[in-house]
């Protein structure tokens, strides 16, 4: 019965090892000659650090990003309609949605490059998404300015947030390399538009404080196209 | 007595400071506060008819004739149809991008050239948008234009276009001339490059596919 035992706990033990071994790349590698399966979920992989931490909130990050890319482009439409007739704001925001659409095709090879993976399937919930809820974008111009300023913010505090998971956590989940790319890609980018639609919403609402304020957004416009 | 007094001044003015709080809390959203802004102006009883239009912001759209505005239906439709139809090819171009980025599957070329043709489907959905615009249409119904997915129509839509009793001659023209054009040269490509990499794959196996990648 006692050798029993040892033999059980001996092979617990030494499975576990195994296992452990399983981990590094170098294990697999050498057995790769020997079968034809060396491939799909590789243990040769490139992750590392807090990925499997952050990956999710990157993740939706990107599925938000998209959202937007495509809010913009509609509202961008909205203003080319020959009834609105505003160049200068389909330009502004014909621009912010190339721009999230670029940034999600960014996003996508820092995920991966890290060894991650992108599935658009699957929506995680986090802070850093936005909501799929679609607000009506048939506004005027000085709504149109406030909602994308709005915008801009979520997806400022989206980024925030990636960046303080991949920064703020237990020592093996930190990610500091997903952290200084969030930084230099985009914090300080969303800093610069925040404060020009800022700019934007606030001088045009001063504008607006006229009887008639028709001459003014026909010269705001015009303003904008000039950007 | 002197206690008590102070004490409930101190309450009052907690009270007050977290008053404050709340509203500055609801007020975190610029639109929301134009919106806001916008009622408290409807509810006041206006002297001026002037202020409350400047403050409404919306400018009134000035009736002009609709003549010119020719569209057809069918036409139409399908034109909306098709402008979803590049949305969703480029979710799917996107995805494969995204799926040929994978550090286990290591393709760089092709990841590469589906991250290309994802930004040109989008391109094509947005240059279709600019035409109905251009034809006077999108005046409405904008928000609704495009869905954002969860994932051979060009010449069915050239027919739906050209048929009787509307023809609509320039669209078709822009349809055949631009699109199908850009289309069957894209799929002659396409061809030509399945093509090499089967011969290269039926030898060669992975060896092939790695080399091939390299040449995208």
């Amino acid at each position: 019965m006692k050798l029993f035992v040892a033999l059980a706990l001996f092979a617990g033990l030494s499975s576990i090892a195994l296992a452990k071994n399983e981990e590094y790349c170098q294990n697999t590698v050498v057995t790769a000659c020997s079968s034809s399966t060396f491939s799909g979920n590789s243990i040769c992989n490139a992750r590392f650090a807090g990925i499997d931490h952050v990956e999710p909130e990157v993740q939706a990050y990107i599925n938000s990003q998209l959202t937007k890319s495509y809010d913009y482009l509609l509202l961008a439409t909205h203003f080319n309609s020959y009834q609105k007739n505003r160049p200068g704001f389909q330009k502004l925001y014909q621009g912010l949605s190339d721009r999230s659409f670029d940034d999600s095709i960014a996003l996508i090879k820092q995920v991966t490059r890290r060894g991650g993976v992108v599935d658009f399937n699957t929506r995680h919930e986090s802070p850093a998404s936005v909501s799929t809820k679609r607000n009506t974008l048939e506004v005027d111009e000085l709504h149109s300015l406030a909602l994308a300023l709005d915008n801009e913010k979520q997806l400022a505090s989206g980024a925030t947030h990636v960046h303080s998971r991949a920064t703020h956590a237990t020592d093996a989940d930190r990610d500091p390399e997903l952290a200084h790319y969030i930084e230099e890609n985009f914090l300080g980018k969303q800093a610069e538009t925040v404060r020009k639609l800022s700019g934007y919403a606030n001088d045009l609402a001063k504008l607006m404080k006229v009887p008639d304020p028709s001459l003014s957004v026909y010269l705001f416009d015009e303003y904008l196209q000039k950007q | 007595m002197v206690k008590l007094i102070a004490s409930l001044l101190l309450l009052a003015v907690v009270a007050q400071a977290y008053g404050d709080f709340k509203s500055k809390k609801e007020s975190k959203s610029f639109a929301k506060d134009l919106v806001k802004e916008a009622k408290t102006q409807k509810q006041k009883p206006s002297n001026d008819e002037c202020q409350d239009q400047g403050c409404k912001g919306s400018l009134e759209v000035p009736e002009i004739t609709k003549d010119w505005v020719d569209m057809k239906d069918a036409c139409l439709k399908g034109m909306r149809n098709q402008i979803q139809e590049e949305i969703n090819a480029s979710y799917q171009y996107l995805a494969m991008g995204a799926y040929f980025s994978r550090d286990t599957v290591n393709r760089p070329g092709f990841a590469e050239h589906f991250f290309k043709a994802a930004k040109e489907e989008r391109e094509h959905g947005s240059k279709l948008v600019e035409y109905l615009s251009m034809r006077g249409q999108l005046t409405e119904g904008v928000s609704d234009l495009i869905n954002v997915p969860v994932t051979r129509s060009i010449r069915k839509l050239i027919q739906t276009c050209e048929g009787k009793p509307y023809n609509h001659y320039h669209l078709v023209d822009y349809l055949t001339g631009v699109y199908l054009e850009e289309q069957l040269h894209g799929q002659r490509e396409l061809a030509g490059k399945l093509t090499t990499l089967k011969k290269m794959m039926v030898s060669q196996g992975e060896l092939g596919e790695f080399l091939f990648d390299k040449t995208l």
